[in-house]
């Protein structure tokens, strides 16, 4: 009795793991605008990148051809704030259909606030029918800050 | 890869009485871009005779003409302008009104050969290809207004909320996904800009 009650305990406890639930998806057919605002904390170090011959900054945990441009250690709070149709073909956003777009995000860290910087590399999604807003930030890297 | 080619120069003065429908009410200024070319060898651009060209391949991102921000960012803008692309054009963003930090409430594609849709929306018009078109596209920012026009006739309707400030006009030739071999040839004329 005492090793079931032991066993219960830890089933319930592992249960209330403090991870947070993934964000809600957003209503069909309003692409992302539901996103905006929201805020999540970013689990794992990421790299800030870029280079001179583009406008935009990414985050990710790996920079490709392009140039590091600092390192952003877990913790980081990141604010997703727009949309944006312009992503990469690296990212393979496209390939997945539904609303293939990247967020425009509010990136805080050690200090440092850096505006635009573009999630599309740390963005998670399956293959949806077009017109489905199929994309959102990967939990195993940045968790949702709940309001 | 190519270094991204910065020219400025103004937006002649070129106009069609018979356009004059979408931009009743408007006053015309000035503007200056700068060709973003992000191609590896392939794609590129050209300017004769007041028309632009651009063109993109598969495997590189664009050629755009990037218009320098709005000196009234919030009133309604309009961008005006005839299109002409190539059949084999696909996959391609020719259009867009833009902010860095806002996104695109405007993004004018073409799916598959010869037709056109607006970001992520159903296409709304086909057999498009080689042939010239007028194209107006305006923006509010304070009010989120925003409609696409063909000939004349209206295309789009969006409401966009937004508090961002950063607002252009782009047009070009930009790759969403060209397929193996793909080219994408876009030209443009008679583009003019508005605001009220």
């Amino acid at each position: 009795m005492f090793v079931r009650a032991t066993l219960l305990l830890f089933v319930v406890l592992a249960g209330c793991s403090p991870e947070r639930a993934p964000a809600p998806p957003p209503a069909a057919g309003q692409h992302y605008e539901s996103l905006f605002g929201r805020r999540y904390r970013t689990k794992v170090d990421l790299y800030l990148f870029g280079d001179e011959e583009i406008e935009r900054q990414y985050v990710g945990r790996s920079a490709g051809r392009f140039k590091i441009l600092d390192v952003v250690p877990a913790g980081a709070e990141l604010t997703i704030v727009s949309e944006t149709h312009e992503v990469t073909a690296a990212s393979g956003i496209r390939e997945k259909e539904g609303y293939p777009m990247g967020f425009i995000c509010r990136l805080r860290y050690a200090g440092k606030q850096v505006e635009p910087v573009m999630a599309e590399f740390i963005q998670a999604g399956e293959h949806a029918p077009p017109g489905t807003a199929n994309q959102r930030i990967d939990e195993a890297i940045a968790t949702w800050i709940e309001e | 890869m190519k270094r991204i080619t910065a020219l400025t120069l103004c937006s002649l003065a070129l106009g069609a009485s018979a356009a004059q429908a979408q931009t009743s009410g408007y006053t015309r200024y000035s503007n200056s871009y700068t060709v973003q070319n992000r191609t590896s060898g392939c794609g590129g651009w050209s300017y004769s005779s007041g028309i632009w060209k651009t063109w993109v391949c598969a495997g590189e991102e664009r050629v755009e003409l990037r218009w320098r921000d709005w000196p009234n960012q919030s009133r309604y803008n309009q961008w005006q302008g005839e299109i002409n692309f190539s059949s084999a054009t696909q996959k391609t963003a020719l259009m867009q009104i833009k902010s860095n930090t806002g996104g695109e409430p405007i993004y004018l594609q073409v799916t598959s050969s010869g037709t056109l849709r607006n970001d992520g929306a159903s296409t709304f018009a086909s057999g498009m290809a080689n042939t010239w078109f007028r194209w107006n596209a305006l923006f509010n920012p304070a009010n989120g207004d925003s409609k696409g026009y063909i000939n004349g006739s209206q295309k789009v309707s969006r409401s966009y909320s937004t508090s961002d400030r950063h607002w252009y006009f782009k047009n070009g030739t930009y790759n969403n996904g060209l397929p193996s071999g793909g080219k994408s040839t876009a030209q443009f004329r008679n583009i003019s800009h508005w605001y009220k």
